[in-house]
C-alpha cells in the first residue's frame, strides 16, 4: 500500500482509484488512468455513478432499499453472504437483496427515498443513502473530487414540496465522503449527455421511481424546470392495489422485461395501464406548465425530446409516449422534431452530470 | 351456610366486572357469585352504581359465577383487541425510533445559504454559475451523517452493477459544452 494510503481514505500525493475488496477484507488498490470528477444519480430506486476512465465511462448501480430484520436472522444472513449492516441494535439488508428478501417474506422494502427526496419519515435514511453512495462512488481520486449529483425540481402537483433540506443532506453526506458536492437539475443533465447534436436543446423528461423530471433547454441554457410527484412507484402502488399484490412483487413484474402495449395477464394489464396513465398526466402536465408560466417560449427551431429514467424501461413505453403525445400536439407549446428515448435510461442523468463535473478542467 | 351475593344490572346497557369475569346484559339481567369474589373486586366496587347487589344465605349447594373453583389469576380476564394490541406495537416502535434519535449526535452545523443548482444561464460568467441561495429559515443538519464503518458489524457484498460504455463521443460533447459556455 503506498504510503500515506489509509483506508477509505484518499492518498493526497497521487491519483489512485481506491477498490475495497469486502469479503478479504484487504484494501486493494490499484492506480488507473480516472479522470477527476464524477456524476451521481440520487434516484428513489437507483443511486448510480458515472465516472471516466480514459474513453470509456464506467457506471455502477446499487438499488437504494433497505430491509430491517430481528437479530434472529442474523445467522442466516451470515450464511447466505447476504449484504447486511447492524446498527442501533438493527439489522438492515441493503440494496437489491432487500428487494429479494421483501419478495420472500412478502413484506415492503423500506426506502431511503421517497417522491425523489428524502424519506423524512425513515429514521435510518440518511446513514442508508451514506452507505449506498460510498458503495457506488468509491473514495475520491483526489481530496475534494467534484462531485455533481442529481437534484429534482420541486413539484408542481404537490404543496408544500421543497427540496432544500434534501439537498443540503446529500451535500453533507458527499462531503464527509471527501468529495466537493455540486447539484444540478436532473432532467438537464439528460439533456447533457444526449443531446449534442441538438446544440444541448430539448425537453428531458426523467421517469423516475418517486417522480417525473422535465426541463426544457435551448443552446444549455435551461428556460424551465419543474417535477411532477409520479413515477415508477406510484405505478407499483396503484396497480398492485388494484390486483392486491404487493408493491414490491409489482416492481418486480414491471423490471421482469414486460411489454405494455402486449401485455399478458392481470397483473400486467395493470401495470400498462398505469404506464399509460402517467404517460397522459405528464404530457398534460408540461402543457399545463408551460401555459402557467405565462411567458412565450420563443424556440426558433424544433427541438427533440428525450425521454429517460428506469419507469421508461418497460416495453413499449416510447411507441405509447409517442401515440398518446399525437393527441396533445396541437396543444403543446414547442415544436418537436422528433421523440426518442436516451441511449441509456438508466445512466443517462448520471453520465450528463459527468460531463457537468468536468467542465471546468 | 355459604355467603354469597347476587349482582342484578340496572340499565340498559351491559355491565363489565372485569377482575371477576362477570358480564352482565341488559336491564334485569342477573348473576350470583361468592361473597369472597365480591369482597375482593375492586371493579365492583366501581360498577356499584350500576348494580344492585344483593346479600344471598343458603344451606343448599347451588351453582354459581363463575364455577369454578377460586383461582389465583392476576393477569387481565379480558382480552385486548387487535386495535389494542396494534397501538401498543406503534408506540414500542416510536418508543424505539426516539431512544435511537436521542443516541445519535446532536446537530451541530446551522445552514443558511446553500448553493444553489448549477444552471447554465446566458450571461453568466465560468465563476458566476455557483450562486448562493440563501433559505428562508435556517436548517439544523446532523454533524455526523455517515456511519463509522469500524465501529458498527457490516457485511457490505452490494450487488453494484458495474457497466462499462465506450463513450468516445463523450470528449467531443464535453468540449462542445465548454465552447457553448465560452460563447455566453
Amino acid at each position: 500500500m503506498p504510503i500515506g494510503a489509509r483506508r477509505n481514505k484518499p492518498c493526497p500525493t497521487k491519483v489512485l482509484f481506491e477498490v475495497i475488496d469486502s469479503n478479504a477484507g484487504d484494501i486493494v488498490t490499484k492506480e488507473v488512468n480516472a479522470d477527476p470528477g464524477v456524476g451521481l444519480d440520487c434516484g428513489t430506486m437507483n443511486f448510480v455513478a458515472a465516472r471516466r476512465i480514459g474513453q470509456k465511462i464506467e457506471t455502477k448501480r446499487v438499488r437504494d432499499a433497505f430491509l430491517d430484520l430481528e437479530q434472529s436472522h442474523k445467522r442466516m444472513l451470515k450464511l447466505s453472504d447476504t449484504s447486511f449492516i447492524e446498527i442501533s441494535g438493527k439489522l438492515l439488508v441493503i440494496g437489491d437483496d432487500a428487494l429479494e428478501c421483501a419478495n420472500l417474506l412478502n413484506r415492503e422494502a423500506r426506502r431511503p427515498m421517497s417522491c425523489g427526496i428524502l424519506n423524512s419519515s425513515e429514521i435510518f435514511a440518511q446513514q442508508v443513502i451514506g452507505l449506498m453512495m460510498k458503495q457506488v462512488l468509491g473514495s475520491p481520486t483526489k481530496i475534494g473530487e467534484k462531485c455533481c449529483y442529481s437534484v429534482p425540481s420541486p413539484a408542481i402537483d404537490v404543496s408544500f414540496s421543497d427540496v432544500t433540506y434534501h439537498r443540503a443532506i446529500l451535500s453533507k453526506i458527499l462531503q464527509e465522503l471527501g468529495y466537493d458536492p455540486e447539484p444540478a437539475n436532473e432532467a438537464q443533465a439528460i439533456i447533457f449527455s444526449d443531446c449534442q447534436k441538438e446544440n444541448f436543446s430539448g425537453i428531458g423528461i426523467s421517469y423516475g421511481s418517486g417522480m417525473t423530471n422535465v426541463c426544457l433547454s435551448y443552446n444549455a441554457m435551461s428556460a424551465l424546470e419543474f417535477s411532477l410527484a409520479k413515477g415508477g412507484d406510484w405505478i407499483d402502488t396503484g396497480s398492485g392495489s388494484a390486483v392486491n399484490v404487493t408493491r414490491a412483487k409489482m416492481c418486480a413484474l414491471k423490471e421482469s422485461g414486460i411489454d405494455i402495449s402486449a401485455p399478458e395477464g392481470r397483473d400486467q394489464e395493470a401495470i400498462a395501464l398505469f404506464v399509460e396513465s402517467l404517460i397522459n398526466y405528464s404530457i398534460r402536465g408540461i402543457i399545463e406548465r408551460f401555459h402557467s408560466v405565462k411567458k412565450e417560449i420563443l424556440i426558433p427551431k424544433p427541438i427533440p425530446i428525450i425521454i429517460s429514467g428506469g419507469t421508461s424501461l418497460a416495453g413499449g413505453f416510447l411507441d405509447k409516449f409517442k401515440e398518446r403525445f399525437e393527441s396533445f400536439a396541437p396543444d403543446f407549446p414547442v415544436k418537436i422534431s422528433e421523440i426518442r428515448s436516451a441511449l441509456d435510461p438508466m445512466t443517462a442523468v448520471a453520465t450528463g452530470l459527468l460531463m457537468l463535473s468536468q467542465m471546468d478542467d | 351456610m355459604s355467603g354469597f351475593k347476587k349482582l342484578t344490572n340496572l340499565i340498559s346497557g351491559d355491565v363489565v366486572v372485569e377482575d371477576i369475569g362477570v358480564r352482565l346484559r341488559g336491564v334485569g339481567d342477573s348473576c350470583i357469585i361468592s361473597s369472597e369474589s365480591a369482597d375482593s373486586s375492586k371493579d365492583l366496587i366501581m360498577n356499584s352504581r350500576f348494580l344492585k347487589i344483593k346479600n344471598i344465605r343458603t344451606d343448599t349447594k347451588i351453582s354459581f359465577w363463575p364455577f369454578v373453583n377460586d383461582s389465583n389469576i392476576t393477569h387481565d380476564v379480558v382480552k385486548n383487541d387487535h386495535g389494542i394490541i396494534t397501538i401498543k406495537e406503534e408506540i414500542q416502535k416510536i418508543s424505539e425510533s426516539l431512544q435511537i434519535l436521542l443516541e445519535r449526535p446532536s446537530p451541530e452545523v446551522v445552514v443558511d445559504k446553500i448553493k444553489k443548482p448549477i444552471s447554465l444561464q446566458a450571461g453568466h460568467s465560468s465563476q458566476s454559475h455557483f450562486l448562493e441561495s440563501i433559505v428562508e429559515k435556517p436548517m439544523f443538519i446532523p454533524s455526523k451523517i455517515t456511519i463509522d464503518e469500524e465501529n458498527i458489524e457490516m457485511n457490505m457484498k452490494v450487488d453494484v452493477s458495474k457497466e462499462v460504455v465506450d463513450k468516445t463521443n463523450f470528449e467531443d460533447g464535453l468540449t462542445a459544452l465548454r465552447n457553448l459556455r465560452k460563447k455566453k
